[in-house]
């Protein structure tokens, strides 16, 4: 029998799913037009601009046309070839055969991201070369404006583990109309920083020549939540496609809370504002809140046993750690207590928070309790828990619009106010008059009771096979 | 040594759907078992909790003695599951693909090469390998599928419809892989629609119908009946009128006319001891028997028997019907 060749292209120490993915990505159309046609256009407008070198904004025509083709093959073409990730594997049913290796699904969804994020790197890799030559036109902060391209590749990675994570989820609604929208609002973005107007393109490179300490603080900061948000995004993905043995949630719970905390701690440390951090804080909490609001409440006994084993103060954490919505419940109000606590300790130290940040954030925190709470109590079976709580938070949103609109058509016509049970209208009520500051925020706090209450109770059964699941295993005194 | 595979009261719900509805079964290790079921019947919901891809409401599922649930990845190494229906990726050769399933299953270097020359000789995939693995026949697909499933050679082969959809040839190829590999010794769970070949391949079938096991026992037994599932056929014929044949059944409860034949007719007797006080009552009564033979039921008839009686609702025997009939007042 005749033997088959070695394939010897990648290394044996590489993600093997980075090992097919490049295999395929490098092979596929989008990449090598995408390759050929960001050297095509910027030789070519190389090649105008040297032209016309004696112009005085050569040098920074070239630098915005470059950073502007680059923002645009990185911000939006490779981030939305994340799309279909883990999507083409579901609907391939191959995601099953990648499940049974060894593989987990960690790896596999990281293996997507760092293959399109190398590819990136590859155009990153291709661009630096024009910049080189843009050099000689003179003019140049070369320091910040290779940083910026780094933090260009930055943000890339953030939205290409945004739509690779998000691939995972069943609702195309979601999984291809939010990344599209995001798209069109980053070509917006980057149009009006590289094209609309010169000015704009240099106040941004001024940020990273670092010439105040608060700008490069800012600029940490900003890679911190970066790095954050793609790790939680690629988590989402792994987690869909997970088996139920392999928990997620106590790594991701434990991490948000740590950053969290960090995030809000950071008072004692920088002169920050007191709604900076509450802002940070509510962008780190609200994803990890509604990861832990969806999740499946299966408890398998390999997830419970550390747990157990550690005794009433194990199984205490677990009811606030282990995997499903039920224990979400818990974990979030941990978060909201948390951020409460922030907010008291704030009022003390630093210029109290005003009345409008505190009414917000109860808000936020009413929406998530009564979508869950909505979704346990109309639609307890379906089995879609992400795209019907989304569906929830946004029916929020699509009320207080409707609302709003009526009373902007019929002046006289005052109606929000008895909406003020759906949450999202708190968000506007507080601008109004009907209600003080005061009744606002004790409105909140019973929207926060009540949603969470009624969520608590359908979700006894589930607390109960918690109970039974820990029966199971014993002990380390039994044992 | 304990099976290669015990499911346990297994229950598997999706929302109000009972999918499965509490299975029991074994398969002990080196046997071939066929799992018959007509579409949405749970098979292919089993056969994926069993492949540690989805989870149970209840019960316990042990694959060489370990819980699928508790020991996924130890399970997985066990396993080698092929799937009903399945994408191949774009721009990837056959050789690619193995490739990149050998590097996924912990194989690197000359032991990775080794294996998937291994695997590409057994499933013939050799001259294929650098076709494109999207560009496949169904059969060659199948082929590929099986050889994938065979790269980290798996003591248990869970297989869901591997003929589905395959010409009569690449069929024969399929079965003739699947018995080598018996003869190998690797336990195989195979669900097929197929059941004249899973009767030829199988040790044992399972038949399941609406999540529940109505069926376990091998395929002999049920094509002769014996396993008292729709009591067995018989072939009788006469000398005279067929009709008698048909009259004399009707006022014989052991007996039930199915068709009539050119001299005779089909009839379904119970058991063989029914069969042979019903042969020596026909005698008796005159009737002048020149045939009386037990015919071998395909395994198509008894899956369709077997179905007619489990969604059937009970009823009393004919025997005991008739008398009851006969003793109430008009």
């Amino acid at each position: 029998m005749a033997s088959i060749k070695h394939i010897v292209d990648f290394s044996d120490k590489l993600n093997p799913m980075l090992v097919k993915e490049l295999r395929q990505g490098l092979r596929g159309i989008g990449f090598v037009i995408l390759f050929i046609a960001l050297q095509a256009v910027l030789g070519f407008i190389l090649l105008i601009t040297a032209s016309i070198a004696s112009h005085e904004n050569a040098g920074h025509l070239l630098s915005r046309t470059i950073f502007f083709l680059f923002s645009f093959a990185v911000l939006i073409v490779q981030p939305l070839r994340g799309i279909s990730a883990l999507s083409s594997e579901i609907k391939g049913n191959t995601i099953d055969l990648l499940c049974l290796t060894r593989l987990s699904a960690w790896r596999i969804t990281f293996g997507k991201w760092i293959s399109l994020v190398s590819q990136s790197a590859l155009l990153l890799a291709a661009v630096i070369p024009y910049l080189v030559l843009r050099y000689f036109f003179g003019d140049m902060q070369i320091f910040s404006e290779l940083i910026f391209l780094l933090m260009i590749f930055l943000i890339s990675a953030t939205l290409t583990a945004f739509t690779v994570g998000f691939s995972s989820i069943k609702t195309n609604i979601f999984r291809v109309l939010l990344p599209i929208l995001g798209g069109m609002c980053i070509f917006r973005c980057i149009w009006q920083i590289f094209i609309g107007n010169r000015y704009s393109y240099q106040e941004v490179v001024q940020i990273f020549s670092f010439s105040n300490s608060s700008s490069l603080l800012g600029v940490i900061a900003f890679i911190v939540m970066c790095i954050y948000a793609g790790w939680m995004c690629l988590h989402i993905g792994s987690a869909k496609i997970a088996p139920v043995a392999e928990s997620h949630s106590v790594l991701q719970r434990s991490i948000s809370l740590l950053m969290i905390t960090a995030a809000l701690a950071t008072a004692l440390i920088t002169t920050a504002s007191a709604f900076t951090l509450i802002m940070l804080g509510m962008f780190l909490a609200i994803p990890i809140c509604i990861i832990c609001l969806t999740e499946n409440p299966y408890l398998a006994p390999s997830i419970a046993e550390p747990f157990v084993r550690k005794g009433i103060a194990g199984r205490l954490l677990g009811r606030f750690l282990y995997p499903g919505w039920a224990t979400g419940l818990l974990f979030v109000m941990v978060v909201f207590a948390l951020l409460q606590g922030a907010m008291f300790y704030y009022s003390k130290t630093q210029t109290s928070l005003d009345d409008g940040v505190q009414i917000n954030v109860n808000a936020v925190f009413a929406m998530l309790f009564f979508s869950i709470a909505m979704t346990r109590l109309l639609v307890r079976k379906h089995q879609n828990r992400f795209g019907l709580f989304i569906l929830f938070l946004s029916t929020q949103f699509l009320i207080l619009a409707i609302t709003f609109v009526c009373e902007e058509f019929f002046h006289q016509f005052e109606i929000m106010h008895y909406f003020c049970w759906i949450p999202a209208t708190l968000l506007i009520l507080k601008e109004g008059t009907i209600f003080s500051p005061e009744t606002l925020k004790l409105i909140a706090w019973l929207n926060i009771g009540g949603y969470f209450l009624i969520a608590l109770s359908t979700s006894l059964p589930i607390w109960r096979q918690i109970s039974e699941t820990e029966k199971q295993i014993p002990s380390d005194k039994q044992i | 040594m304990s099976n290669a595979i015990i499911v346990n009261n297994l229950y598997r719900y999706f929302g109000p759907l009972k999918a499965v509805d509490g299975i029991n079964f074994e398969v002990s290790h080196g046997s071939v078992c066929g799992f018959v079921g007509a579409n949405g019947a749970g098979k292919t919901t089993t056969m994926r909790v069993l492949s540690t891809l989805d989870y149970p409401t209840m019960g316990t599922v042990e694959i060489c003695g370990i819980n699928v649930v508790n020991h996924p990845a130890k399970v997985r190494s066990l396993i080698g599951w092929m799937p009903d229906h399945f994408g191949n990726y774009e721009h990837m050769t056959v050789l690619e693909y193995l490739d990149f399933y050998a590097r996924a299953l912990g194989y690197s270097g000359k032991e990775r090469q080794m294996r998937i020359q291994e695997v590409m000789e057994f499933a013939d995939l050799i001259p294929l390998a650098d076709r494109l693995s999207n560009k496949l026949s169904k059969g060659m697909t199948q082929r590929l599928c099986l050889g994938r499933a065979l790269i980290h050679d798996p003591q248990v082969l869970i297989m869901d419809e591997p003929a589905a959809g395959l010409d009569p040839k690449a069929r024969v190829e399929l079965k003739h892989l699947i018995r080598i590999l018996a003869e190998e010794g690797k336990t195989i769970f195979i669900s097929s629609h197929i059941l004249s070949e899973l009767g030829e391949m199988c040790d044992s079938l399972l038949f399941i119908n609406n999540g529940r096991i109505v069926h376990h026992g091998d395929a002999e037994s049920l094509k002769q009946g014996t396993d008292g599932v729709g009591g067995q056929l018989y072939d009788i014929q006469l000398l005279g009128s067929p009709q008698a044949l048909a009259d004399w059944i009707a006022t014989n409860p052991y007996a039930e006319f199915i068709e009539s034949r050119k001299q005779g007719g089909r009839v379904r007797i119970e058991s063989l001891e029914t069969a042979s006080r019903v042969l020596a009552s026909m005698v008796k009564d005159g009737l002048q028997v020149i045939e009386f033979h037990r015919e071998q039921r395909n395994l198509e008839d008894a899956f369709i028997d077997m179905l007619e009686k489990v969604n059937t609702p009970p009823q009393m025997p004919k025997a005991a019907a008739t008398a009851s009939t006969e003793g109430t007042p008009h």
